[in-house]
């Protein structure tokens, strides 16, 4: 078997380079281009327009990637507070009518959000929660709530009922038997989830453009009208930074998960440290 | 740690509330006082409001043009907040008026609209502009030719004061100066053009806009002119055997098309790729200091050049409008006659700017003014702006356009 | 009673937030759908929206075309993510850890770029003049701009395939791999003492362990594109227009005479992809496939 492995590494090369590395490349060209006439493959001659109109003076976009990733959050923080209670139910306990509860929650995965979003537009027009971030960040939860619980469902599942019990022996209350016990458990999951959160909430634009109505301006609403057959070297240049912000912020959520993790362990160590 | 737990979801919750508080400092203006009270009230009832314009957001030459010398210059001399919202299409902009018009949303957020044709025909039907303001803007009065069947008439619809011309759009034909010396400036000398340079000749497949426009120009010429289009299609008799002779012109000249006029391309952005690339000789426009920039690109030939028919060509105008719940028209009235000073024009008219024709009537404008506004470098593939000026001829009413949309397809694309 | 109630007490937040958000949506835009707008004085309830769409050849060329294009989007993306899911397999058997797990994210690329992204990237590549064209013009392989078949903007709708053939690969391989990987490797190396060759093993264990967790993921990428709207805006033609596209057109044609018939789109999409989401609840179910995901 062994033999197999410069061919599978070839073909993954190969794929590799037809999916991750050539996609890429005419992006990267086109933001940097001055004039391309076609057959050429490289542009005949490179500026900084477009970049230079993208990340500087009066285009909005820092502006609009802080309320992108603002907007991002604060999903992502309600999700999370509504997943916990949420998941902890589905998992611990069997009740009547759990089906239900778990088609209900999930529903939104399957049924485009927009199709709930164009059916409450009017009333929340008349609600005064259009052109605001509250209607948008209310537009943005039902997408993304499914997500989070589902990830923290995983989480639970593997959580054994036992430490729980171990720790109210020792006296634990609720609240701290949750801060000590439950929420490190949860953590991984709730990060997989919150991640999934921020993603998609991100990169909505239909919703957010029906509720924002133009006056909340994220980078997909900035970025949309170049894209659909304005200028391209501009809408290469937002379509590679909105690549970016994307990447960044589940980096940046892996990475706290990881430091996470290295606390974790050594706040294990010196525990047993104690004990033994 | 309870308190704690409390606190979050309820700051929360707060900072949501406090954002979602919409800014509403507009002193209840009455509307009908605005449209009679005189320049200097207006103006000083304006001065820091905060002025939101809805418009198409993807170009960043015009984009910019707003936003780094438009608004300075309103901040500057009249106390006025710019807020450019972009948009990705003029049709949003109206139907989300129709919606708040639905919902009875009398204080909105757009204060001025960029629109032009059909976007302004359902405006207009539906009640969703404000009134008569152009009359009151003294750079509308001074500078522009009220009577002009391009101001007063939006493709056909009366503006009635509902909108105030912004700038202006004409059909140019783009060819390469190397492969053809004499442009041919009629229909005729077209057709013979065509038959000489087989393959060299296409317009795009209509409904697109230009190609559309392009059909338009033989209606013109095969029957007799423009004037006759100028009332509703209904009102002319017999109008089939009256397209005819376009039918037939379109007919004539189609097996020296590109590929034997066997098929058309699908947009004008596919027709200019034809024509960046060589394979055919000759590309259209509306607007005619696009050649220009697409050579500053980069894209077209250097010896690219553009003409007008002799018997002119179709100019249309595209307007800035107040909705009717605007929470700032006295700032947008000052804001949209600011646009319309000769400064901001000629400036909108130098293609590093935009590159737009200006709205205004060359004649009306001071020497010295004239003299600013034709100094811009238009660059060579462009037309002076006298050229186009004396070449310009109306739209047609717009119900005519879908009347020969579909009988393009019947009568041309199918045979 | 408070152990019977508790866990629809905390189930409440959630469900409520979906009930009212979501749902309500659905059924605002279903009671307009019938022509229910008592802000502007229209009580009456008509099935004429529903009529109207069934029998106008517009709605049936856009429902075809969004089967289609789903179909062949999920059909592609199944294939591609099958093979990375088993070549990363195989990697795996035998690389590094450390090795397989950078190569792992690096197949997880084109999930995390964003859809209009993803769109705008397949326009540069595939339209006529893109980047394809003018490598293929430096091949030689042809002489003219036109010789390169339209596929962007295209009435059959390759440009939208492409897309999501390309983006939802990995979402699918990153739904196989955890199963192949309880693939014990003891089974391997019993296929090699009676002589399996490597196809064969492949044949006989590999796909019939990755067949469920694939039909369901391929019936995920299925649902999804069915209901996108981003992609099929940006890399469409105006007519015909997938379902979403269509809706969409419908709501913002500047007149609410449309409404109706818009919101009628979107709840036949609603009812379709929840018939749909629910054959792959209870094959999921049966098949205990969502646990592998985890």
């Amino acid at each position: 078997m062994r033999k197999n492995l410069p061919f599978a590494k070839g073909v993954l090369l190969l794929l590799l380079f037809f999916m991750i590395a050539l996609p890429f490349v005419p992006l990267l060209l086109s933001s940097f281009s001055f004039g391309w006439q076609w057959p050429h493959i490289v542009p005949e001659a490179f500026s900084f327009r477009a970049w230079n109109y993208v990340l500087t003076g009066s285009s909005g976009t820092w502006q609009a990637i802080g309320v992108s990733i603002f907007i991002a959050l604060i999903v992502t923080s309600i999700n999370i507070l509504l997943a916990i209670p949420a998941a902890h139910a589905l998992v611990r306990f069997s009740f009547r009518g759990k089906w239900l509860m778990e088609t209900i929650l999930f529903a939104p995965i399957v049924i485009p959000p927009f199709v709930a979003i164009m059916g409450i537009h009017l009333t929340f027009l008349r609600l005064g929660l259009t052109e605001t971030l509250l209607g948008v960040v209310l537009a943005h939860v039902s997408p993304t709530l499914p997500y989070v619980v589902r990830a923290v469902m995983v989480s639970y599942q593997t959580l054994s009922v036992d430490w729980e019990d171990q720790a109210r022996m020792l006296g634990a209350g609720p609240i701290s038997r949750f801060y000590s016990v439950v929420l490190p458990h949860l953590m991984p999951g709730i990060i997989a989830g919150a991640s999934l959160s921020v993603l998609i909430s991100l990169s909505q634009y239909l919703i957010t453009f029906i509720i924002g109505s133009g006056q909340v301006v994220t980078l997909p609403i900035l970025l949309f009208p170049f894209i659909s057959g304005g200028d391209p070297a501009v809408a290469s240049a937002y379509s590679l930074l909105f690549a970016v912000m994307a990447i960044a912020s589940l980096v940046g959520l892996d990475v706290l998960l990881k430091t996470y993790y290295r606390r974790k362990k050594t706040r294990q160590k010196t525990a047993k440290g104690v004990t033994t | 740690m309870k308190k704690r737990l409390l606190l979050a979801p309820s700051l929360l919750v707060f900072t949501l509330v406090a954002c979602s508080q919409q800014v509403d400092d507009t002193t209840a203006q009455d509307s009908e006082t605005l449209l009679s009270s005189d320049w200097q009230q207006i103006a000083e009832s304006a001065a820091g409001s905060e002025v939101n314009m809805y418009m198409w957001g993807g170009n960043d030459n015009i984009n910019r043009y707003l936003d780094e010398w438009v608004a300075p210059r309103l901040k500057k001399e009249h106390d006025l907040e710019l807020n450019r919202v972009p948009m990705n299409d003029s049709q949003d902009i109206v139907n989300q008026l129709v919606d708040e018009k639905a919902a009875q949303k009398t204080s909105g957020s757009m204060d001025i609209i960029w629109i032009n044709g059909e976007n302004f025909k359902i405006a207009k039907d539906n009640e969703l502009l404000w009134g008569s303001f152009a009359g009151q803007l003294p750079n509308f009065v001074d500078f522009i030719d009220q009577d002009a069947l391009e101001i007063a008439n939006d493709f056909g619809e009366p503006v009635d004061g509902l909108e105030a011309p912004w700038g202006k759009a004409q059909f140019v034909f783009v060819y390469d100066e190397n492969k053809s010396e004499n442009p041919p400036k009629s229909m005729d000398k077209l057709a013979q053009w065509v038959e000489d340079n087989p393959g060299q000749f296409t317009y795009p497949a209509l409904p697109d806009f230009t190609g559309s426009a392009f059909v338009r120009h033989v209606l013109y010429e095969t029957t007799g002119g423009y004037e006759q289009y100028q009332k509703p299609a209904n009102e002319i008799e017999d109008l089939e055997s009256h397209l005819k002779p376009m039918w037939q012109y379109l007919n004539s000249i189609e097996p020296y098309l590109w590929r034997q006029g066997e098929t058309y391309p699908e947009s004008l952005a596919k027709q200019d790729q034809l024509f960046a690339s060589g394979e055919i000789g000759m590309t259209m426009s509306y607007d005619p200091a696009l050649a220009a920039s697409e050579v500053l690109k980069g894209r077209f030939p250097e010896s690219t050049r553009t003409f007008v028919l002799d018997a002119g060509t179709l100019a249309n105008t595209h307007f800035l409008s107040i909705p009717f719940n605007s929470s700032a028209k006295a700032g947008a009235m000052v804001a949209i006659n600011e646009l319309l000073s000769p400064e901001a024009q000629t400036a909108k008219l130098s293609p590093e700017n935009w590159g737009d024709l200006s709205a205004l009537d060359l004649g009306k404008l001071s020497t010295e003014q004239q003299q600013t506004m034709n100094k811009v470098d238009l660059g060579d593939a462009t037309l002076s702006l006298e050229e186009l000026e004396a070449h310009r001829i109306p739209e047609l009413s717009s119900d005519y356009i879908e009347i020969i949309e579909k009988g393009w397809l019947q009568n041309v694309a199918k045979e | 009673m408070w152990q019977k109630s508790k866990p629809y007490l905390l189930l409440l937040p959630a469900i409520g937030t979906i009930v009212l958000l979501f749902f309500g949506g659905l059924f605002d835009g279903f009671l307009k759908s019938l022509g229910y707008f008592p802000s502007l004085g229209e009580t009456a309830v008509k099935l004429t929206a529903y009529s109207n769409l069934l029998s106008s050849s517009e709605f049936w060329e856009s429902l075809f075309l969004t089967l289609r294009v789903a179909a062949l989007s999920s059909f592609f993306a199944a294939i591609l993510g099958a093979g990375i899911a088993i070549f990363l397999f195989m990697l795996n058997e035998t690389a590094k850890t450390g090795a397989s797990v950078f190569w792992h994210r690096l197949f997880q690329l084109p999930l995390t770029i964003p859809h209009l992204v993803g769109g705008y990237i397949i326009v540069l590549l595939f339209m006529q003049g893109g980047f394809i064209s003018r490598i293929f013009k430096n091949l030689g392989l042809i002489d003219t701009i036109t010789e390169f078949p339209v596929v962007v903007n295209d009435l059959f709708g390759w440009g939208i395939i492409f897309t999501y053939a390309w983006k939802e690969a990995p979402f699918i391989a990153l739904m196989i791999y955890p199963v192949l990987s309880r693939i014990h490797r003891s089974w391997r190396d019993v296929a090699r003492v009676y002589g399996a060759s490597h196809w064969s093993f492949i044949r006989e264990i590999v796909l019939p362990v990755m067949l469920p967790a694939w039909t369901i993921a391929t019936f995920i990428v299925f649902v999804f594109t069915f209901s996108a709207f981003e992609v099929p805006f940006l890399l469409g033609v105006t007519y015909p227009s997938t379902l979403p596209v269509y809706s969409y057109q419908l709501y913002t044609s500047g007149t609410l005479a449309d409404r109706p018939e818009a919101l009628a789109v979107n709840i036949i999409l609603a009812a379709l992809t929840g018939l749909l989401g629910l054959v792959v609840y209870v094959f999921s179910r049966r098949w205990n496939v969502l646990k592998g995901w985890d």
